[in-house]
């Protein structure tokens, strides 16, 4: 056997174990420790009808009040797109959790958002999946909860200088 | 035991194209450098992230030890170092040039890159199947063709050895099929993967149409994707799609173990993943070169039969066989003659046939100049030469325009003069010599 042919049976063997192993976790969650050799479960629940779901968009009330609101996104927050939403999910909770992923979006508010700030607003729409599959594409936004800086007062951006997560 | 190994050496090394396997490098190399690459955009804000943010993945834990302590945190000047160098060794690797340290360069780079992005908690597919192919190529003889690599050492033996040989385009070696084959196995895997979690998790109520539905409906308008929003108020369409996604995943080997299928697959394989980005805006366009792995059975076996086009009659390039310098020539307009219209006559060893295609041919007009002649036995030489092959081959159609530049007339038969007395010519071949 050629030392060439010794490299590419060893290069065969690594890829096909290492990638070939992930079929024997099919239902766990993603196997993040060995990548690029991972499993594949995203999207792969089932889902029935009726079912609804709802998505949430944090929006920051600009200065001086009475202005106009802004919407914040995860590049405006510094954050990964996935986690953003999930932490914008958490937020909707109405338990200690959700106060605390409140306080958080404030604080990322205060530190990243570029503008003086008079507020920050959770907003939320929730849809329904029936027989006829999705119902309604443009429900209308409902108001979840809002924070406002004490009164006659704003959140100024921070200086560029600092550097923060 | 025996036989399963001798079988198994087959498979793996049946002889195949180098042509193809090339290609492959050059689309990969390619698209990476033109869209897949990990930009600084994304590791630059990450790199200078609090330390307690950084948990690193297996992989950029080994690739960074051999530059400090276990789990040691690349710094972000580091990282555009690392940035810098991997993009000029995809330049390299795509032009054949270094290639396999390049493409090491490149593998190593680019899944250092990626493995860093994704330190901070959050992975992602998509640059999976392009980090591994990068390794795969860099162990495989894809430089053999289609690569300067290739082009200096045809250049250097031919004339070395004072014998010009072309080289077709269907050459093949046993060591350049297995490299295709994996990249083709890895993705069956990859898609197996993804059935056998659907399979797992959700069961056969997958494919009950709702599923996909809530999928392309939370995505769609997310992203506010009017197909995904249409899909989901279609649940029999949607039902169908889920059903040809799953079996696509499912059967996808089928396209390795029957090559016939592969043009099927292939082609489902690049709408699954157009019509993911179109309904949900996931991004997997890095399938899309790496299902050229399939090459070789997509033009063994065509979606359709075309009629075998008539065979073009070739011009002949007569060259001075006992001058390196246009040994060395032919050689590189063998390499540039990608649509194959070239034929060569040494003008010693073949004078005969070179007489017969143009009787008047002066043999020693032939020896002070480069003659080029068509298919209907008109001769060109000197610059008349140069200009009838830049029109023939495809890589000098760049410069055809200079060749037709006022003055370029006196300048080029100027130039070429030089050129021509100024080469060395040997007296006899290499053989001849020796006898």
């Amino acid at each position: 056997m050629t030392l060439q042919k010794a490299v590419a049976i060893a290069v065969i063997g690594i890829v096909l174990t290492l990638q070939g192993r992930q079929l024997w976790y099919p239902g766990e969650p993603q196997h993040d420790r060995y990548w690029p050799f991972v499993n594949w479960p995203m999207y792969s629940i089932s889902v029935h009808a009726p079912k609804q779901f709802s998505r949430q968009s944090l929006r920051v009330l600009a200065c001086p009040a009475g202005a106009e609101v802004a919407e914040v996104t995860h590049e405006d927050a510094h954050v990964e797109t996935f986690v953003f939403y999930q932490m914008l999910r958490a937020a909707t909770d109405s338990g200690p959790s959700g106060e605390a992923m409140t306080d958080t979006l404030e604080s990322l508010v205060k530190r990243k958002w570029p503008h003086p700030a008079c507020g920050i607003q959770l907003w939320q729409q929730t849809f329904h999946i029936g027989r006829q599959g999705l119902e309604r594409a443009d429900v209308p936004w409902v108001l979840v909860w809002e924070r406002r800086p004490e009164a006659g007062a704003s959140w100024s951006p921070e200086p560029a200088s600092r550097k923060d997560p | 035991m025996r036989r399963v190994l001798r079988a198994l050496d087959r498979y793996w090394f049946a002889p195949a194209r180098l042509q193809d396997l090339a290609l492959f490098r050059i689309l990969c190399v390619g698209s990476w450098l033109l869209f897949f690459f990990p930009g600084m955009e994304r590791t630059q804000p990450l790199a200078t992230a609090d330390a307690h943010l950084f948990h690193p993945l297996l992989v950029v834990k080994i690739l960074m030890w051999p530059l400090g302590p276990w789990g040691v945190r690349p710094g972000p000047m580091f990282l555009h170092a690392v940035f810098l160098g991997t993009m000029t060794a995809g330049v390299f690797a795509l032009i054949g040039k270094y290639t396999r340290p390049s493409l090491l360069i490149l593998a190593a780079g680019n899944t250092l890159l990626w493995g860093h992005i994704y330190s901070y908690g959050w992975v992602h597919h998509g640059p999976i199947l392009l980090s591994v192919a990068f390794w795969i190529l860099a162990f495989s003889p894809s430089d053999a063709a289609l690569s300067l690599d290739a082009l200096q050492r045809r250049r250097h033996a031919a004339a070395h050895g004072m014998r010009f040989e072309p080289v077709p385009p269907t050459a093949e070696s046993e060591h350049a099929g297995w490299p295709l084959r994996l990249v083709q196995w890895l993705m069956a895997l990859i898609y197996l993967s993804a059935a056998t979690s659907k399979l797992h998790d959700g069961g056969l109520a997958w494919m009950n149409g709702y599923t996909l539905v809530y999928f392309t409906a939370t995505d769609g308008i997310r992203w506010n994707m009017p197909l995904g929003i249409w899909i989901a108020q279609h649940p029999g369409i949607a039902q169908l799609l889920s059903i040809g996604a799953l079996l696509l995943e499912l059967t996808f080997f089928m396209a390795i173990l029957v090559p016939r299928l592969a043009w099927p697959y292939v082609l489902g394989s690049i709408a699954l993943h157009t019509g993911i980005f179109f309904a949900q805006r996931a991004p997997f366009f890095e399938h899309v070169p790496i299902v050229f792995a399939f090459i070789g059975s997509l033009r063994r076996y065509p979606l359709w039969r075309r009629a075998p086009a008539p065979a073009r009659p070739p011009w002949t390039v007569v060259y001075d066989g006992l001058c390196p310098l246009c040994i060395r020539t032919m050689v590189t307009l063998d390499f540039l003659d990608l649509r194959r219209r070239l034929s060569y006559l040494d003008l010693e060893a073949d004078w005969q046939r070179v007489a017969a295609l143009v009787p008047g041919l002066d043999r020693e007009r032939a020896r002070s100049a480069m003659v080029v002649i068509s298919p209907d036995g008109v001769a060109h030489s000197g610059l008349g030469a140069c200009r009838q092959l830049a029109k023939l081959l495809p890589p000098t159609w760049p410069v055809l325009p200079i060749l037709y530049f006022p003055l370029s007339t006196p300048v080029g038969n100027w130039l070429y003069g030089r050129v021509a007395a100024s080469r060395k010519r040997l007296h006899c071949t290499v053989e001849a010599c020796a006898v």
